[in-house]
């Protein structure tokens, strides 16, 4: 090894300017993590556990999955809690980030049902889902999950896990029936699909395939991207090519979005275009800019118009410093999850409040009507279904054009 | 020197033990063992990074192969019903001859070269398990790699259980150290070495480069590989995503904040980054800040990684004898 | 295919391409002169982006100042990190600076997501439009940042053949001993060097912040490009970048067009590889040991 006591005197101050700012820095940022957490003390407490995605590429669907809980536990919390057979019960939210990977899931999920003992796991995404389920089934513990890649896991054999979010099928039923009577029917016969390379682009894929073949609508292509393509020229002039009347885009994130609404519209595409997965204007107003014409956003609620919509969203700006409406979509789970406690009068039998939650019906969310449907499906009902927020940007304006429940077929 | 043998003996012996008796210490505690086993996992692949280190090699192929050995495995457990058993050591030998095939063009490349190339080949291998989605599920990825249940007639064993589990990680890790240990020991760990120090000498010394290159890297992916195997049977589930680059970056990082001159070096790394990865679970974006300040923290003011601490601890305490 | 078809396609893929190299010449010429891994440049891409960013949306300034500014503060954000980190790694393994490099990334990628937010941001075009010729969409803004690429990597390869600067720079590449020996300050010209560098991935940053969206974690992807053309390219060739950048643009183009979007990923990786089989030093690169 080199002798590098001849070398010290020179490098001293810098090593010692780097050895002190490091373990400030490092102190600094493992404190808030390492120090115990506050623990409501004496009274009864009911954990729900959180394997989200803080970090990675989905954090932004993650941390606003968080802010729904961590809000809706502090009102409730404030409202006196939940009462379980005339005791009250106050909430308490622990949070593992899963960094979006299936492994970091299933770890966080252990660590919440067999350290923490929680007996509610709420999650975001089809990766950290996955690894979520492969623990909290076997364990007796409710899931509430945003998933929508994976249509064969959420089956009979998971009879407590919630598909909350609707995913772009649920979403079809509500968005294919405002564009047919917005442009007219006969004006949108064909479709075109650009999804993201992965589970999740593949099942929206089939969801799709689904809807069109419900509503009698031909495709004319498909196109997969790559989470590391940065230009989406080429793929979206191969769309365009066929000419479909249509472009459904799922589930891209809204700077993706963006790039694909930009490139089709300079390559002088002039059909709509359609991002289930997207819930947010702002985005979108800016990368596509002047290009930001008919673009269709299904859930998604920008302008809060109800009291407690607009209420959500002061709470959510005074709370966490910003408020998306991605958020606001996801604030309703946990009052629905309260709510199937209280009706079913325990907080530990997570069967009982299973089906009690599938009878759970909401009103006035951010997403308006809530109820959980897809019996047929699941043999009990899982899938949330709510009132479809869906957003129409013309002209570089973004307004609500129609607020209507799915249209869900009998069969679903 | 002799007495330093001692004391590193000594450490082996004690971790060893601490290992065999880690489940009693902490009660069963279902969640520690997770993490233990997670850290095995983690030392396998770090130290076999190490091995193709001891060339002066980095390898960011690593997430790849054990992703081979992973998927070979579980392939065969669910498409053909192969138990693990022969499962595992089928996959370690895939990931080892696609080791042996691709090192024959890869070597020819050099240091950045080397690292680029062997990242190349990392990718592919992932997007090829995604691209063949009839064969391997695609994306999706496979599910249902039950662990084994061994029966032994008198007794049976079911190694989904997570202490039959751990036992079985400790014992396949603990054989991957000491394999690796021995190699690093022996004369061709000294070929190795003397490969690393001065490639161009070694060869005028007589010494195949080329040869000890392509044993090297094929020892190294096969004990990955291992590890892969070992780790689909214990998540039950993989998909492409778990074999990308992060995987490869960690057992960098592992090697490197443990230190690189003997093996202890990446044990020490793993066990320790992996802890605190874990207790900063709740940390969000900071673990990974932490991550990066521990990283750079340790190249930049502590060279020789963790397993230096002792040694520096040791000439502190005899300078000061000496005053 | 249609002929308008083959045109668009070959145009986007120079248009990539272009884009590409501009990321891909500032690594190489790190990697040339310091003989370092630089991990983290698609890092100095990515703050480049945000700096225009925020020079352009809240502090409403022109936007060709911004750039200009981007590559002032990015280049001394360079020239700091060199001399605080990659200074005293000098002389030693490159795995060394591979992992500061690393380090760095996490480091900087998660405090932009904390700074930043982890929503995707826009920046607002200079030139919009285009005009349809032949059955090909030439758009104004994507020939405008070809055009300003390519003056920038032409500049560049003048600065370091013609002035007295450039060719002490390149002189250390090539033998830094000798070079010192000659009187040059080796020292001074890491610093610069690697500030230049980062500063040409800001400006990268910046020119595709308009065309694309921008987010905090954007880093990793162009990095990832940048290592795949400066290594089949070869290290510390500027001619090797642009001929690199150009083929991954093409691939990217062309195979994406006829055939699929996953399959052009895998392709790229497969020519790369095959490149250093066939010349372990890439395509224009002096031998490393």
């Amino acid at each position: 090894m080199k002798n590098n006591r001849i070398i010290m005197p020179k490098t001293l101050h810098r090593r010692k300017f780097i050895t002190r700012s490091s373990a400030a820095i490092l102190g600094g940022l493992a404190a808030p993590s390492i120090l115990p957490k506050y623990a409501h003390a004496a009274t009864k407490t009911i954990k729900i556990g959180g394997a989200v995605p803080l970090t990675g590429p989905v954090a932004y669907w993650g941390i606003s999955t968080m802010q729904g809980f961590v809000d809706g536990a502090e009102v409730i919390n404030e409202n006196g809690g939940v009462m379980v057979n005339g005791e009250a019960h106050m909430l308490e939210v622990i949070n593992y980030d899963t960094k979006g990977e299936v492994a970091d899931s299933r770890a966080a999920t252990l660590r919440l049902v067999e350290q923490d003992e929680v007996k509610f796991v709420y999650t975001q995404a089809a990766a950290s889902t996955v690894g979520m389920l492969q623990v909290t089934e076997p364990a007796n513990v409710l899931s509430i999950a945003a998933c929508w890649g994976y249509l064969d896991l959420f089956g009979e054999d998971y009879p407590l896990h919630f598909r909350a979010e609707m995913s772009d099928y649920e979403q079809g039923y509500a968005y294919i029936p405002f564009m047919q009577e917005h442009y007219g029917k006969d004006s949108l016969k064909t479709a075109a699909f650009i999804g993201p390379n992965d589970q999740d682009g593949f099942d929206c894929y089939v969801s799709y395939q689904r809807l069109l073949k419900y509503y009698g609508i031909e495709e004319t292509g498909f196109e997969y991207f790559n989470w590391e393509d940065i230009d989406f020229f080429p793929i979206v002039s191969k769309t365009i090519r066929n000419n479909p009347d249509f472009i459904v885009t799922s589930p891209s994130p809204p700077g993706i979005t963006a790039s694909i609404i930009k490139a089709a519209r300079e390559l002088g595409y002039k059909g709509p275009i359609c991002s289930p997965a997207a819930s947010e204007t702002d985005t979108i107003l800016e990368v596509a800019g002047e290009h930001a014409h008919d673009v269709v956003l299904p859930v998604t609620n920008v302008n809060p118009s109800s009291e407690s919509q607009i209420a959500i969203q002061k709470r959510f700006i005074e709370r966490f410093g910003s408020f998306n409406a991605l958020s606001g979509n996801y604030s309703w789970w946990i009052y629905s999850l309260v709510a199937a406690i209280e009706k079913a009068g325990t907080a530990e039998d997570t069967n009982a409040i299973a089906e009690a939650m599938a009878t759970i019906v909401l009103e006035d969310t951010y997403v308006g009507r809530v109820t959980w449907e897809g019996a047929n499906a699941h043999g009990l009902n899982r899938q949330g279904v709510y009132d479809c927020y869906t957003t129409l940007i013309e002209n570089g304006q973004a307004t609500l054009a129609d607020v209507r429940y799915p249209e869900l077929p009998e069969t679903y | 020197m002799k007495y330093l043998d001692q004391i590193a003996r000594y450490r082996w012996e004690g971790l060893f033990l601490f290992s065999l008796l880690f489940p009693f210490l902490c009660g069963f505690d279902k969640y520690l063992m997770h993490v233990a086993i997670t850290i095995s996992l983690n030392v396998a692949m770090a130290t076999s990074m190490w091995l193709i280190w001891t060339l002066g090699l980095i390898s960011f192929a690593h997430g790849g192969i054990m992703g081979i050995g992973a998927y070979t495995s579980a392939l065969l457990l669910t498409k053909y019903g192969v138990p693990m058993w022969i499962g595992m050591w089928v996959g370690a030998a895939a990931a080892g001859l696609f080791a042996l095939l691709i090192s024959f063009p890869l070597m020819r490349t050099r240091a950045v070269y080397f690292f680029m190339a062997s990242w190349a080949i990392g990718e592919v291998i992932k997007r090829n398990f995604a691209y063949f989605r009839d064969f391997t599920g695609g994306w999706n990825g496979v599910f249902n790699i039950k662990a084994p249940v061994l029966d032994l007639g008198f007794i049976s064993l079911d190694f989904s259980d997570r202490t039959a589990f751990y036992y079985l990680a400790i014992l396949v890790v603990s054989f991957v150290i000491l394999f690796i240990y021995r190699i690093n020991k022996s004369r061709t760990g000294m070929m190795f070495w003397s490969i690393h120090e001065h490639e161009l000498l070694a060869q005028h010394i007589g010494i195949n480069v080329l040869k000890q290159k392509v044993i090297a890297f094929t020892v190294a992916c096969f004990l990955a590989g291992l590890a892969g195997a070992l780790y689909a049977h214990y998540q039950t589930f993989i998909n492409p995503k778990s074999f990308d680059i992060w995987k490869s970056e960690f057992a960098l990082v592992h090697m490197i904040v443990g230190g690189l001159s003997t093996v202890g070096g990446p044990v020490t790394g793993a066990i320790l980054l992996t802890v605190i990865d874990e207790l900063l679970r709740a940390a969000g974006h900071f673990r990974v800040i932490s991550f990066g300040v521990i990283l750079i923290g340790v190249v930049i003011l502590l060279p020789g990684g963790l397993e230096s601490v002792p040694a520096r601890i040791r000439n502190y305490l005899s300078k000061d004898l000496h005053k | 295919m249609s002929i308008p078809e083959l045109l668009q396609m070959t145009l986007t893929g120079i248009n990539l391409g272009v884009m590409y190299a501009l990321i891909a010449v500032g690594l190489t010429l790190i990697f040339g002169v310091m003989r370092i891994i630089q991990y983290a440049h698609g890092e100095m891409y990515m703050l480049g982006a945000f700096v225009l960013y925020y020079w352009t949306e809240k502090f409403a300034m022109p936007y060709w100042l911004g750039i200009l500014a981007s590559f002032i503060v990015i280049f001394a954000l360079g020239a700091v990190l060199q001399i605080v980190l990659f200074r005293p790694l000098q002389g030693k393994n490159i795995l060394n600076s591979l992992a500061v490099s690393l380090g760095l990334v996490f480091i900087i990628s998660s405090t932009g997501q904390i700074f930043f937010g982890t929503t995707v941001k826009g920046i607002d075009s200079v030139v919009t439009g285009g005009l349809v010729f032949g059955g090909v969409y030439f758009s104004y803004e994507r020939l405008m940042i070809t055009v300003v690429a390519t003056i920038i990597i032409f500049s560049l390869w003048v600065f370091l053949k013609k002035t007295k600067m450039g060719t002490a720079i390149r002189a250390v590449s090539e033998d830094p001993d000798a070079a010192a020996l000659q009187g040059i300050r080796t020292q001074r010209i890491h610093w610069l060097a690697f500030g230049l560098g980062s500063g040409l991935a800001a400006v990268a940053g910046c020119l595709m912040g308009t065309l694309l969206s921008i987010v905090p974690s954007m880093g990793f992807l162009a990095t990832i490009k940048a290592f795949m053309i400066v290594i089949m390219g070869g290290l510390g060739s500027v001619p090797g970048a642009v001929i690199g950048g150009l083929m991954l643009g093409m691939i990217d183009s062309v195979v994406t067009t006829t055939i699929a979007a996953d399959v052009a990923i895998i392709v790229s990786f497969v020519v790369i590889f095959l490149v250093l089989v066939f010349k372990p030093t890439g395509l224009f690169g002096q031998k490393w040991d």
